[in-house]
Formats: C-alpha cells, structure tokens, sequence
C-alpha cells in the first residue's frame, strides 16, 4: 500500500492518535509533516488509560519519521491579507502555521484537524479538496475509527467545509477576490 | 506600527530587559535587538515564544494600525513590576471578550449612562449622591443594590468585569475605550463585600470619564484625592442607598438608641457590605461627628472574624458571558480549539473533551404558542 503523502496534522490529532495508538502506525504509513509550533507548543500530553501521558515527538523528528517545517512572517502576512484580520486570532497559531505553508508550497499537502475553523479556511479558499479528516486517514490506511467524536469524521469535515464555502458566496472570509 | 517596534513596545511595557527576554524566550539578545531594529524579523514560532513570554497575543504584533494606548484608572495601584503584568492581562482580556462578541455577532455598545457635566471643577459630594441615586432607579436595583450590581453591570450595561488576584498590593482598576467598551478589575483576593464597594467606586470612574479624564494622556494614571473621595461617596449611597438605610438601622436599633457590633454586622450583610462602609455611612446618614465613627472603627478591627461570619468565596476571572461566548465561538467554528482553551483557561485536551461532548447537531427544542 502506498504511503499517504504530505499529510500535515494539527495537534488535535496528533493527540487523538498516541489516545488511539495508532500514532506509530500513521508516521510508518503516511508521509507526515507537523509545524513547528504544533511541535514545540501544542501537543503537551494525552488521555492515557490511567494517567495523562506526555508526548514526546523529537524521536519521531530524529529519526525521519516526521517532518517539520516553519514559516517566514511573509509567508504569515500573505496568509493574513486573504482574510479578515481576525482569522489569525481565531486560529491555534499552529493552524496559521500550516495554512500559511500550505499556501504558499507549490506541493499540494493534505490537512487533516479535528478543529470546524480550519475546514471553514479551506472551504473558504476554494481547497476543499485539500481538507482530510482522520477518519479518511486511517481508511486509507487499513483502519476503522469506532468510537471516536464526530470531530474526527467525514461528516464533520464536509459540514464545516460547506460552511466555509458558503461563506465564500455570502463574501466572508476571503478578502483576495476584493 | 511595524513590528519591531511592536516587540520593543511589549517588551517595555512589562519593563524586562533584552537579558530577560532572552531567559523567558530562549532568543539571544542580539537576535532580540536584530527583531525590534527591524533588522531581522522573526519566524512565526519564534514570535510565538516572544508572544507568550510578553504576555499579548500572536495578532498584536501581526496588526500594522497604530496601538492604542489605553487609560487604566487604579484605586490603589500595585507595585511594579506588577502592575504592568496586570495591566497588559487586563487589555488582553478586555480585547479577548470583544472578539467573542465579535464573533458570536453579540457584539453591543457600553450602555453606561455617561455623566457629561458637571465639570471637574464643580462636581460635588451633592453630585455624586445623585448621580448614585439615579443609576439606581435608571436601572432597577432596589433596595439592597449590593445584591444585583455586578451582574446588572455585566448583563444590562456590558461592562467587563474581571477577577486576577495581586499581591501584595492594589484593589481596582477600570477602562473606557471606543474600541473595547468599558472595563473593570477587581481583586479577587479581597472579600466580597470590599469588591462590591470597589466596584461601586469604579462604576463612578467610568460614569465620570468624559468629565475628569477627557484632557488626560497618560497610559496609566490615578485620580485625584478629591475624585477618590466624591467616588467614595458614591459607592456608598449607591450601596446603601439612604432610604432604605435608614429603615434597616431604625429596625435594628436597640431601647437605647444604639447598635451593637451584632446590628452592625447585620446591616453590613443585608447590603453586602463591609462594616466599616456601614459605619461610615451611618455618620454621613446621621449626621455623626467622623472622629467619633474613626473610633468605633478602630474598636471594630478587633471585633471583625468574631461577629462577621460571611465566608469568603473566589470569583471566576472571567465573567459567565464571557464563557458563554467561547462556547457559542467555539460549536459555530468560529474560533480554534487551542484558541477557545487559551481564552477560557483550560488546557488543550480539556478543551479537546468539552467540544467531544457536543451533539453532532444542536437539538431544538420546540416551544409550544400557549
């Protein structure tokens, strides 16, 4: 099976995956891009079966199994200037993070969240196609996701994606068209 | 204003130095020097960590309008370096709660009647009473207003009410801006009935600004002795509104004519207030002579954790609207998971858990016409 390629994941879901355990299976499976913010200031720990566990991704990092990547204020600006000033404070600077670099890399990334804003953004920039729920992840990959909030499935990806592209019509959001 | 000079702005604002800086930041003090010169700028994690090690967030140093350097009026101003770290918590939490409002569309004007004459130089004790009584009938607070201010305050006038805890000093600060609407902070480590008069004292402030700041620049400033005292004033009438009062004290009154500590202390809690605010007004009320009320006030210092039985409680920073709206931002996708728990002060899986609960739908529930 094919790896799924660059795949950027906000830190709800990198969470939702060491609570699975299925986060080594998803970096051995999947080409696997996390910001540098998400890394450094967003995944702190997670629900374990008894305690809350900490998360420590720099093995990951050292050994290749994940990529990190950051972005310039340019990248961040430009990012900004396609919205109302307010998106930014909206969203988990990590989110800006990996919404600015998807933005501005000629590859086409995927983005999975389990955050409604962040599917509003891409509906909202004409890339819904470019929004991937973790639910869609781990299909791809051989799995199920029984038992997990709607935050992680299809359903919620496609109902926040409309959103955005709805709003998009109604002239919220993207102001680059203006 | 670009951002570098953002960043020195911040910086200065708490009064740390490019060596502190570098211990909070992790950023050396060349690279720190580099950003606010505008030599270098930062990556965006890298102003993610000055962001947080300077209190404001990530969107104020992303802004290019000029930074608008609000007023905070103290009562009793702590020390520094305190009272800047409380003061850029209270802007920033002032500027959190109006963009809830912005995004959840609840956004609505201060509705405090401000109070445009009379000028500085003439405003008088007689003033302030009646500027008291009016706000009282204005907006319905009865006879015992201790009981309902705070949240006629919140619900009706939309004024943004906080609760941080300073040490060793200070007791209340307030703010009116265009953009933000109005503010105050209180201390949450005093008892209640000492906030009730500090906000009662603050709400002067605010129904006053136009008249005795309307010349003033400074980003931090204290009122005058005068105005401290037409702003006591008014607390306690607005408190202890002299009607009711009166009847409170003729009903507790003993054969003789007096009042014990017990009375006292009644009447204190019926309004909710401390009793040294009742004792005061009692010499206002009746006309007692204040050397007189200074003594029986020391003779109560003794007296207080025995007959004053009200237990303290502790006030949420942030006032139930606020929290309201960051669950209304948060199920309508207008704002982040990460930004809803930085906003409500939760961490991130906590936050994670109270979005996992929400219904895939939000249930109506269908009222029938009686």
């Amino acid at each position: 099976m094919p790896k799924l390629k660059l795949l950027i994941l906000d830190a709800n879901v990198v969470i939702r995956l060491h609570e699975l355990n299925l986060w080594q299976t998803v970096t051995a499976k999947c080409e696997v891009y996390l910001s540098r913010i998400v890394i450094d200031d967003e995944v702190k720990y997670y629900h374990g079966r008894d305690r809350d566990q900490l998360v420590d991704l720099s093995p990951d990092v050292q050994a290749g199994r994940l990529h990190v990547f950051d972005v310039e204020m340019d990248d961040i600006k430009r990012f900004q200037d396609r919205f109302d000033p307010t998106y930014v404070e909206r969203l988990d600077p990590g989110e800006a993070e990996s919404l600015a670099y998807m933005l501005r890399s000629k590859e086409e990334y995927l983005i999975s969240s389990a955050d409604s804003i962040v599917y509003k953004v891409l509906g909202n920039l004409n890339m819904a196609e470019q929004g991937i729920s973790l639910e869609e992840i781990l299909q791809k990959i051989g799995h199920g996701l029984a038992d997990s909030p709607w935050q992680y499935s299809k359903a919620f990806r496609e109902k926040w994606t409309l959103e955005g592209q709805r709003d998009a019509i109604t002239g919220l959001g993207d102001q680059s068209a203006r | 204003m670009a951002l570098g000079e953002r960043l020195r702005h911040a910086r200065d604002s708490l009064g740390l130095t490019l060596s502190v800086a570098e211990q909070q930041t992790g950023v050396g003090t060349s690279t720190l020097s580099d950003f606010e010169n505008g030599k270098r700028e930062p990556k965006l994690a890298q102003l993610k960590a000055l962001a947080d090690a300077y209190k404001r967030p990530l969107s104020f140093f992303l802004s290019e309008e000029p930074i608008q350097a609000d007023i905070v009026l103290w009562r009793h101003k702590p020390e520094s370096p305190f009272v800047e770290e409380i003061q850029v918590r209270l802007q920033t939490l002032a500027e959190q709660y109006h963009n809830l409002e912005l995004w959840c569309g609840e956004h609505e004007p201060c509705a405090l009647p401000l109070a445009l004459k009379p000028a500085a130089a003439e405003f008088h004790y007689r003033d302030a009473a009646k500027l008291a009584g009016d706000f009282r009938r204005s907006f319905g607070l009865g006879e015992r207003p201790g009981q309902s201010l705070l949240r006629v305050l919140e619900e009706i006038c939309k004024v943004k009410i906080f609760h941080l805890g300073f040490e060793p000093t200070g007791s209340a600060a307030c703010c009116l801006s265009d953009r933000l609407g109005a503010a105050i902070l209180l201390n949450s480590k005093h008892v209640r009935w000492r906030r009730n008069f500090d906000l009662a004292h603050e709400l002067f402030h605010l129904l006053t600004w136009n008249v005795f700041r309307s010349n003033t620049t400074q980003n931090s400033v204290q009122a005058s002795p005068r105005e401290e005292k037409l702003a006591t004033c008014f607390a306690r009438n607005l408190l202890m509104p002299q009607e009711p009062f009166r009847d409170a004290v003729e009903l507790e009154k003993g054969e003789h004519g007096g009042l014990r500590f017990a009375q006292l202390f009644e009447i204190a809690r019926q309004f909710d207030v401390s009793v040294e605010a009742v004792l005061w007004q009692l010499g206002f009320v009746y006309n007692i002579d204040s050397k007189k009320i200074q003594r029986y006030s020391e003779q109560l210092q003794g007296q207080t954790s025995f007959w004053d039985t009200r237990e303290h409680d502790d006030p949420p920073a942030r006032p139930l609207r606020f929290e309201a709206l960051a669950i209304q931002a948060l199920r309508e996708g207008a704002m982040s998971v990460g930004r809803f728990a930085e906003y409500v002060g939760v961490s991130r899986r906590e936050a994670m858990q109270i979005i996992e609960q929400e219904a895939e739908a939000d249930a109506e529930i269908e009222v029938a016409h009686s």
